[in-house]
Formats: structure tokens, C-alpha cells, sequence
């Protein structure tokens, strides 16, 4: 492949920043600039381009170019007076939280989709994960950015303000968009002061529905953990989840603040919990055993991911009712499945096993109908019937077309 | 004017007991806290998003400004009808449709007052955290509408965090669902974030989905006075420090203190520089700790008095001064022009000093209140609108102090919005790329531009 538009590439980047790998351009860039030249060159020439995943093996769609951006991966600035970080979204998220907690802070956003992926893919997905029930989501934390356009054009939005309702949000349509109207390349994140110590209770659960029932009472009972997570017994035992039983399924709970309360939120939680036969195990209140889970937890969820998986978001409430639904269809179609449900946010990761493709199609029909009559949503999935959904794709598209006249953003 | 097909057309879509179109009846909803003034031609009360969809399918089709209001309590003139036109005022939406402990969500109306629906989830052991300090009038149409904040947002966050989804009529008279009652969901381009903080530009809501919290089982007020602001601005940095973050540090100087105390007599120190209102909330064997490495970055940072609230009579004569302050500094001069610049955390002694400076410029006296632990500040700058002269002043001092608040890294707004008021400022903040998108956005969802045409960004 030899197209004149990539001669101007080295001009660019320079030499050694880029690679030809499957009919595609591979670019490294170093800065916005780099970013924003590349950007105007695909434009010129008509060329697609996408920010690369790491995670994804087949890109699906046809970008030509695939921008890298793991060489921006700097911290720019740690301001302790007002809590805030610039960070270059190259950066790989986990290693920036670890930071952060090194220097006494805490950015609690991640899921298991962004776990060892760059902070440029987190905030493109705004995936929901263990900790968005507590903490929220991305939108809660960017506070400032930097944005190549589809044209090239740099955008520099917000501050180090907390409040600021100057203008309309266009953060918010930045984060979650999948980089199809813009590709932050440095953010400014509020951080949070990293709390006093913490403590994860270990439990076991008879049935799912039983870990459900006892986790969906905490918030109303004004119990919100941490990390709440509902785990099958496959993936908990895969986990090494300390105290567990092969064929258990688990429910972990995080609690973290203040040294004095600590005990007595863990008692309040466990009083709810045995009302449901929810038996703690083991509490681990040791920083480093604690990390140690985690990190297993999302070493397992990785490789649970190749497999066809789904998120689902439903309320507490209609819980049950979804659960019943998977399990049935599951019966029907000849699947078995894996689930880790946050419960904080009631979402769940959904892996499906044994995947005889040809029921594919039945399993996600039922899926999908399950969801609608329930309320739920899918990510990355409409789920919806009427003129109203139509006319979101309507603004949906009109968006895209402000934002990226000549197309030039894949996917 | 309307003429009189549009009339009858609109009386029969709310009815005649919806509508007024008299002058002296429309007078009162052409003004807001601001200077600006333009009555309506007429101001309807639906009471269903029917008449809504019905109301803007007419002004759609006869090209006539609808601006949707609440309480008309906001502060930059994003409710004034600048071209005439129809005020939709949508007070009379104002049921709590449903509200759902155990999945910790709302569904209301518009119109539904923000204390009206603190006063019944309270009961239920419920709350809903964003409290702009208007909350006994203002409706959460509105608060969503301006993305309001309020004293608790620096731990709570702003009126965002809180909603999960809304029914939005567009200007086309289409009705659209964004978001839903799941608290997080992804799927498309996040609308629902666009809607928030719009003011009325994009769209009117006529459902609003909620999340709710448990009231927190504890909280401990204080009140700390400091001879110099620039103290009591550094007790607000030490105390973030520590890793508390407080549900509110609200500043008052010395020139509010004195309003406040004329009016209330609480007690107010009279020759502080500065007092800051602190509260932390949580659990109770929390507290205590809190309070203390509270009280000691206030003495490390030469406080004068501190005082801990022993009674909920305590605490509420504490935040009597706060709630009632901008009412009283009618007692110094008829009028004031009220900012929402908004800086980071620790320019807040710069940004004070140099409204001080303004205020010196232009003969003024400006009050400053803050919420000091997010850096909005609200320069209250007194005048007499009657003295041409000094409205003219004013208006200079205004834009001075929101230069002020850019030069620190500021922006123009915390959370009272662009309305009509900052629109001349807005490229000050934003870049000619920025203003156009957000101009095309307002002609993607209203290509007729009949929603409160000329505001925010100035289509």
C-alpha cells in the first residue's frame, strides 16, 4: 500500500512513529498538534480514521488510519490545592489510579472493559463499573479538556472549576461518543481525597437471586459500598476469592471512609445480609489483600471478555424478573452464563458460554424483549419502540454531521 | 402581538382559565432578577405534555418565540422574553408522578417546587441533594434547566448528577425520551447531559426522572469569623487537604456580614473581615474528628471565633444569615446585580482582591458571598437602577469582574447560566469553533429557532 497522502506522514510524526500493519497506518503520535495534523491530513484525503483499542483484535469498521495515542501519556500537572490532574489520555487508566493513590488521592472511574486500556478509551465508552455506583461515572470528573475535532480543529473546554454551566455541555456529548465527534487528548479530573482505610467483606450467597435481594436493600437502608459485586461461582472460584468454595457464588462488598464508622457499616450491612442467608466469610481490611482481589477479579473478567458478552442495566427492582429471563433463555437456546453484577448501579457484564452460534440470534431476540417489557438497556444497543427513538437517530446523526462534516472518524 | 387565530388557538389548547394576555396580567412574567424586562404576549399554563407538544406545534408552524419558565427565579435573564412571544409557565405541571424508595428515584413534573419535594421525601427518610439557595420557590424544571448547584454541591455535586432521564418536547412539537429510570445506561450520544444547563434553548421537559438519597444519618454546623479574607480562604484549601470534604463552606464578607446581622440579629461578629459557614455530614462516629481537624485548621489559620451548632435551633439561626442575606442587602441600596463567576479553589483570594479593586474603580460597594469549597463566587455589586449613571457603572464592573475570573482560569458562570446577561462575554471564554458548534447544536434541535430565541448562545 503506497498512497501519497502518507508520504506527508513522517513530515508529521517523524520517521520511526508510525507502522503499516494489515493495510493500516498505525500512528504514534506525541501531542495534540500531532494528533490535530493528522487528523486535517485525513481529511484532505478522504481518509477514515479511528482511535485505536487495545483491546480489540478485529477492527470491524474501515479505518485507514488507527491513532495510538500510548506515547501521550504524560501527567502534566498534580494540583493539590484545587484536587486536579491534567493528564494526556494516552495513559494507561489503571497505572494513573495507582498513581494517584500513591500521592494520597483516589480517581475511582474504571470498569472491566477499561481495565489495561489507555484513559482515551475509558472516557470514549464511559463504561459502567463496580465503582460508578458510589462514584459515578467520567462526566463526574472531567472537569476540562482538550479536543482534536474531526476537522483538526483543537477545542479547549472548561477548567479547574467544579461548577461551570457556561455554554452548553458539550463534555457530555464528548464523553461516551465513542470518539465520533471529537478525540480528547488531555483531560483536567477532579480527584478525590483517598480515603481512610476500607474494608471488603467476603460472602457467600445461596442463589443469585438471594445476593441480589440482600445488595439491592442496602441503598434504600442508606448502605452504598464502594464496590458491591454479585459474582457467579465460576468466575469467583477463577478469582481465588479467598474463604470461598468452589460452586459458591460470592458477593463482595467494599466499604470505605473514616477509621470509626467502618465496623458498624459493616454490621448494619451484615444484619440486611443474613436476612437473605448471605453469610460473610471474611473481612479483609489490609490495603495491599485488598488491591490483590481486585486485581484478580479484573485478570478473570479479561479473559471471561472474549467470549460473547453483553452489559445490561435494569432498576433494583426489576432485577429478579431480568434474571429469571436470562436463565430461561439460556435453558431455551442451550447457553450457560457467567455474570458479574454491580450492584451499586444494578449492572451487569454478562458471558456467555458454550456459544453454538446458530442460536445466537434466538438468545439475543429473547434478551432484547426481556428488556424492553423490564425497562433495561443494553450499551452500545437502542432499545427502544416509537417516532421518539426515531427521532433521536435523527439528532443523533445531525450531531455527528455538525461535528464531523466530511466523515473523516470511523465507526 | 398574536393575532387573534393564535389566541383562540391557544385558549383552546390550555383553556381560558390557562392564559393571560392582558398587559397587566403578562407584565410580571417579563423580568427576571436581572435588569432586562419585555413582558409577553401572552403566558399559558399547560397542564400536560399534550398541550405542551400542541402549544409548540402552533408557534412552530407560526414562527412564534415560546420560552418555557419555572419560578423565574434565575439570575442571568434566560427567562425574559426578549422578542415577546409566548411564556409557557409550567407551574401548573407540578405532580410528583411517582416516587420509588427502593430503586432511589423520582419521577416528577416541571413545576414542582424543589422544597415541596424536599418536604415530602423527608418524611420517607429520602432527599433530593441539589439545594440552590432559592429552593423554597424554585422549580426543578428550572434547576435542571440551569443545572443549578447550591451549598451542598461540593460533596453532592451539581442538579446533573441527579438526573437520569427526561421527556423532552423539541421545538418541533416531537416528543423525545433521553436517558431512563436506570441510573446508568449508555446507548447513543449522551442527550440527556446536553439537555442539563440548556436553559430552555433545546428543548422543554415535561417529565423529569430523579435519583434520590437517603438523608444522611448525621451532620455538624460551624461558624468561623478570620480578620483577613485571605484566611479564611486558606482554611477552606487546609481543610480539603485533610480529606474532608464538607457538604458546604459558604463566605460571607464583611460588608454581607452586616447586612445579615441587620436583618436577622443573630449575632454576627460586625468586624470580621470574613465568616465561613462550614457543615459536614455522614455517619455519626465520623463526626467528632471531622469537627475538630476542622477547628484546628480554622486556629491554624488565625480565626477569630469558631462555634459548633449544639441544637438544630443552632444550626438553623447559623444558616438563617445565609438563606435570607441576598434579601437583606436591600437595606444598603434598592438594587443589586448578582455574578456566578466561578474560579478555581485557591484564586479565590485573587478574585476577591481584585473585586475589591473593582469596587474602589467604580465607587460600588460589592458584597462578596462564596461557596467558597467550589470557588463560585456571588460579587453582589449595590446600586440605585433608578441613577442612569450607575446602572452604567454596574454594567462595567460586571464585565470587569468576569474578565477577572477568565484571567484566574475561571469561567463566566458556576451555575445561574449565560441567559441574555454574560452573552456578550461568551466569546471571552469560548473560541470562535467552540461558539459555532454550540450555535449549530441550537439550529440542529430548533431549526426555526422559536425557543427562547437570542439566548446562551446567542441564535
Amino acid at each position: 500500500m503506497e498512497e501519497s497522502w502518507m508520504a506527508k506522514l513522517p513530515a508529521i510524526v517523524g520517521e520511526s512513529q508510525y507502522v503499516e500493519k494489515n493495510g493500516r497506518i498505525v500512528v504514534f503520535p506525541n501531542s495534540t498538534e500531532h494528533v490535530s495534523s493528522i487528523v486535517k491530513l485525513a481529511n484532505e484525503n478522504q481518509v477514515k480514521l479511528a482511535v485505536k483499542k487495545s483491546k480489540e483484535s478485529v477492527v470491524k469498521q474501515e479505518p485507514k488510519i488507527l491513532l495510538d495515542l500510548s506515547k501521550m501519556d504524560t501527567i502534566v500537572e498534580i494540583d493539590r490545592e484545587n484536587v486536579t490532574a491534567a493528564v494526556m489520555t494516552g495513559i494507561n487508566l489503571a497505572a494513573f489510579q495507582s498513581e494517584m493513590k500513591k500521592r494520597g488521592f483516589y480517581f475511582p472511574p474504571t470498569s472491566i472493559w477499561d481495565n489495561g486500556s489507555l484513559m482515551i478509551e475509558a472516557i470514549a465508552a464511559n463504561h459502567t463499573g463496580p465503582s460508578s455506583g458510589k462514584y459515578g461515572k467520567w462526566r463526574e470528573y472531567v472537569l476540562g479538556m482538550e479536543v482534536v475535532l474531526p476537522t483538526g480543529e483543537i477545542l479547549n473546554l472548561g477548567g479547574k472549576n467544579i461548577k461551570c454551566v457556561s455554554g452548553l455541555d458539550m463534555m457530555g456529548l464528548f464523553i461516551g461518543s465513542h470518539s465520533q465527534l471529537g478525540i480528547v487528548t488531555k483531560v483536567l479530573l477532579r480527584l478525590l481525597p483517598k480515603p481512610e482505610a476500607s474494608k471488603l467483606s467476603i460472602a457467600r450467597v445461596n442463589t443469585l437471586l438471594d445476593g441480589v435481594n440482600a445488595a439491592n436493600t442496602l441503598g434504600p437502608r442508606g448502605q452504598l459500598p464502594a464496590r458491591n459485586e454479585l459474582i457467579t461461582p465460576n468466575m469467583a472460584w477463577e478469582m481465588q476469592i479467598p474463604g470461598i468454595e468452589k460452586g459458591q457464588t460470592v458477593l463482595l462488598t467494599e466499604i470505605e471512609g473514616f477509621v470509626e464508622s467502618l465496623s458498624r457499616q459493616l454490621a448494619e450491612v451484615d444484619l440486611i445480609y443474613q436476612k437473605y442467608g448471605v453469610k460473610s466469610q471474611l473481612v479483609i481490611s489490609d490495603e495491599k489483600e485488598i488491591e490483590e482481589i481486585w486485581s484478580r477479579y479484573f485478570f478473570t473478567a479479561s479473559l471471561h471478555m472474549q467470549k460473547q458478552t453483553y452489559n445490561l442495566t435494569i432498576i433494583p427492582s426489576k432485577l429478579p424478573s431480568l434474571y429469571d429471563a436470562i436463565e430461561k433463555i439460556c435453558r431455551q437456546t442451550g447457553f450457560s452464563f457467567e455474570m458479574i453484577m454491580h450492584c451499586g448501579v444494578v449492572n451487569i457484564d454478562l458471558f456467555l458460554d458454550s456459544i453454538d452460534s446458530s442460536n445466537l440470534i434466538e438468545f439475543e431476540e429473547g434478551l432484547f424483549k426481556a428488556l424492553l417489557l423490564l425497562g433495561g438497556k443494553m450499551a452500545d444497543k437502542k432499545i427502544g419502540i416509537g417516532s421518539h427513538v426515531l427521532e433521536i437517530e435523527k439528532l443523533e446523526s445531525g450531531l455527528k454531521r455538525l461535528f464531523d462534516p466530511s466523515g473523516v472518524m470511523a465507526g | 402581538m398574536l393575532s387573534s387565530a393564535v389566541t383562540a388557538e391557544l385558549k383552546n389548547i390550555v383553556g381560558t382559565k390557562n392564559i393571560y394576555l392582558k398587559s397587566e396580567e403578562t407584565l410580571p412574567f417579563g423580568y427576571d432578577a436581572t435588569l432586562k424586562e419585555q413582558p409577553p404576549d401572552a403566558v399559558v399554563f399547560p397542564q400536560s405534555t399534550e398541550e405542551v407538544v400542541q402549544i409548540m406545534k402552533l408557534a412552530n408552524r407560526e414562527l412564534i418565540p415560546v420560552i418555557s419558565r419555572g419560578a423565574g427565579t434565575n439570575l442571568s435573564g434566560g427567562s425574559v422574553p426578549l422578542h415577546g412571544g409566548i411564556v409557557l409557565n409550567l407551574t401548573r405541571m407540578n405532580r410528583i408522578l411517582e416516587i420509588d424508595t427502593k430503586n432511589l428515584l423520582a419521577v416528577v413534573e416541571p413545576g414542582l417546587v424543589n422544597n415541596d419535594f424536599q418536604e415530602v421525601l423527608a418524611p420517607l427518610g429520602f432527599y433530593y441533594p441539589p439545594d440552590p439557595a432559592s429552593m423554597k420557590v424554585c422549580t426543578i424544571g428550572g434547576n435542571v434547566g440551569e443545572c443549578a448547584g447550591g451549598p451542598r454541591c461540593m460533596k453532592y455535586g451539581v442538579t446533573r448528577e441527579y438526573i437520569r432521564g427526561l421527556e423532552v418536547v423539541l421545538p418541533t412539537g416531537q416528543v423525545i425520551m433521553t436517558g431512563s429510570k436506570n441510573k446508568a445506561a449508555g446507548g447513543g450520544y449522551d442527550l440527556t447531559k446536553l439537555m442539563i444547563g440548556s436553559e430552555g434553548i433545546l428543548g422543554v421537559f415535561t417529565k423529569i426522572i430523579v435519583s434520590i438519597s437517603p438523608l444522611p444519618e448525621a451532620k455538624k454546623t460551624m461558624l468561623c469569623s478570620f480578620d483577613r479574607i485571605e484566611d479564611a480562604s486558606n482554611t477552606v484549601a487546609n481543610i480539603v487537604g485533610e480529606g474532608i470534604v464538607p457538604t458546604t463552606l459558604e463566605m460571607m464578607d464583611n460588608l454581607l456580614i452586616n447586612c445579615a446581622e441587620d436583618h436577622t440579629r443573630v449575632g454576627l461578629p460586625r468586624d470580621a473581615a470574613a465568616i465561613l459557614l462550614i457543615e459536614v455530614d455522614g455517619y455519626k462516629e465520623d463526626l467528632p474528628r471531622q469537627v475538630e481537624t476542622i477547628h484546628q485548621v480554622c486556629r491554624k489559620n488565625n480565626m477569630r471565633e469558631f462555634k459548633l451548632a449544639k441544637s438544630a435551633v443552632e444550626v438553623d439561626q447559623l444558616w438563617v444569615a445565609r438563606r435570607t442575606v441576598i434579601g437583606a442587602v436591600a437595606r444598603k441600596r434598592p438594587s443589586y446585580s448578582l455574578q456566578d463567576v466561578t474560579v478555581p479553589r485557591n484564586k479565590l483570594p485573587a478574585i476577591v482582591s481584585k473585586i475589591v479593586a473593582i469596587s474602589e474603580k467604580y465607587q460600588l460597594p460589592i458584597g462578596v458571598l462564596a461557596h467558597a469549597g467550589d470557588g463560585n463566587l456571588h460579587p453582589l455589586v449595590l446600586f440605585d437602577e433608578r441613577d442612569q449613571e450607575e446602572v452604567r457603572k454596574v454594567h462595567m464592573a460586571e464585565g470587569e469582574i468576569c474578565r477577572a475570573a477568565l484571567e484566574l482560569g475561571g469561567t463566566l458562570s458556576g451555575e445561574h447560566g449565560i441567559g441574555s446577561l454574560k452573552l456578550p462575554y461568551l466569546t471571552w471564554e469560548f473560541s470562535r469553533t467552540a461558539i459555532d458548534l454550540m450555535k449549530g447544536i441550537k439550529q440542529l434541535f430548533d431549526p426555526h429557532n422559536i425557543l427562547n430565541p437570542g439566548k446562551v448562545v446567542g441564535v
